[in-house]
């Protein structure tokens, strides 16, 4: 675990508690332990100020009324999601649960996003579920694409490419889920190459890709692996 | 048929400049003396800029004032593609481009700011941390941490603007607003 994800997820998760079983975490910075310790530094992140994102497994309601209990208070509440603070002032983004969209495809994404986890043990008492790393490859797509934001100004599409530089095994675990999540992961993929901006896109997100430009190769080669391009 | 005259010139900022209008948004209307001695640069080099930042139209006309909103766009969508960030190996200096613990504390200098995760210092004889080597805005910025803290949190974090992405990006600058938000506070603005 990284320490800025320690600062973050405890606080969050014991604040939660109660409703805890309701969630799984899909942020980046949950995937502390999906990344490879020795591989290329991404940005210059600080990381400290990001909510911890997770998504509902019941309806945002339900999860509502136990975080109030709990003594959280929301701060934000768009039509999908909504943002809670925890009295000791962290922030916790809960997004909707797979029900609560009418859209097919984010449905069934975040239906495996729920059911595709792996635990995390914050401490001996405390564990998270984490969405696995295919999901999360696909879920951020979606919410960049929902966003509506440009490629080079949207941190979720930096937080895609942290996770195929930093997650060697994403390619072939991205093989092994089912072929309606694997078709769109690739149709995200090959969407995020078709766009010329791309390259530099990654570039600006391996930080050390300003002295050494070839580091940014092996992950457009990811990239087009999991785009399923020859 | 018109000619260009021999001699008009396209004029353009330099990266000093950014540091003179920071200065000017953190003291408005200061004498070339003072910004002069704040920001470590020569009388005709700050006068130069003060001239160059106000035909960009980051000054006001008619006073020795930055227009705060065009500032900030200058800083998040020109400076990183004007003054693209210049790196270095590992190096003994001061840290740079952090954020200080805004949001959660922004009162706090940048002496305590979070070191981020891959640390960046300006290369200094005088600096106590390690890190890759990062090019300052000028040269003597690594001097402003004793004498002009607020402009140093400032160039700490335009520097992050330079070197991170979208989400360093965004919080840098929200973070720069915040400063001069609560300088203007400070003073009753």
């Amino acid at each position: 675990m990284t320490d800025y994800a320690t600062q973050l997820l405890l606080p969050v998760a014991t604040a939660i508690r109660p409703a805890l079983n309701r969630v799984v975490f899909i942020g980046v910075e949950s995937c502390g332990d999906y990344f490879r310790v020795d591989a290329d530094r991404v940005r210059g992140a600080s990381l400290r100020h990001l909510a911890a994102t997770t998504l509902a497994t019941v309806s945002l309601d339900r999860i509502g009324a136990e975080l109030v209990a709990s003594g959280l208070y929301r701060d934000l509440r768009g039509t999908d999601e909504e943002e809670w603070v925890t009295s000791t002032g962290f922030r916790i983004v809960i997004c909707g649960a797979p029900a609560d969209t009418a859209d097919p495809i984010e449905s069934m994404i975040r239906e495996y996003a729920v059911l595709l986890t792996r635990t995390l043990a914050l401490t001996p008492d405390v564990s998270v579920r984490v969405s696995a790393p295919a999901t999360l490859f696909a879920l951020w797509w979606l919410r960049h694409a929902k966003r509506r934001t440009s490629m080079s100004e949207c941190p979720l599409i930096e937080d895609i490419i942290e996770l195929v530089a930093r997650h060697p095994a994403l390619t072939d675990e991205i093989e092994a889920v089912p072929a309606e999540l694997r078709t769109f992961i690739a149709t995200a993929a090959g969407g995020f190459l078709a766009d010329d901006s791309a390259e530099w896109v990654i570039a600006r997100a391996l930080t050390d890709a300003r002295l050494t430009p070839s580091v940014v190769r092996p992950v457009v080669s990811a990239f087009r692996r999991i785009a399923g391009y020859p | 048929m018109l000619q260009i005259s021999w001699n008009m010139k396209q004029l353009s900022l330099r990266p000093g400049d950014v540091v003179v209008a920071l200065q000017l948004a953190l003291l408005p209307v200061s004498r070339l003396e003072d910004i002069s001695s704040a920001t470590l640069r020569s009388l005709g080099e700050v006068h130069n800029a003060v001239v160059r930042l106000r035909s960009a139209r980051l000054l006001k006309p008619e006073a020795r004032e930055v227009v705060r909103e065009p500032l900030l766009n200058f800083i998040r969508w020109g400076v990183p593609f004007a003054f693209p960030a210049v790196v270095g190996g590992m190096a003994l200096g001061v840290t740079t481009g952090v954020v200080p613990s805004s949001g959660l504390g922004a009162n706090q200098s940048a002496n305590s700011a979070e070191v981020a995760s891959s640390e960046f210092v300006w290369p200094s004889s005088t600096g106590t941390t390690r890190g890759q080597a990062l090019v300052p805005l000028y040269a003597r910025a690594p001097e402003l941490v004793a004498i002009n803290p607020a402009l140093r949190t400032l160039l700490s974090l335009v520097d992050l603007i330079r070197i991170g992405g979208a989400r360093e990006g965004s919080n840098a600058i929200a973070a720069i607003a915040h400063e001069l938000t609560r300088i203007d506070t400070k003073d009753g603005v």
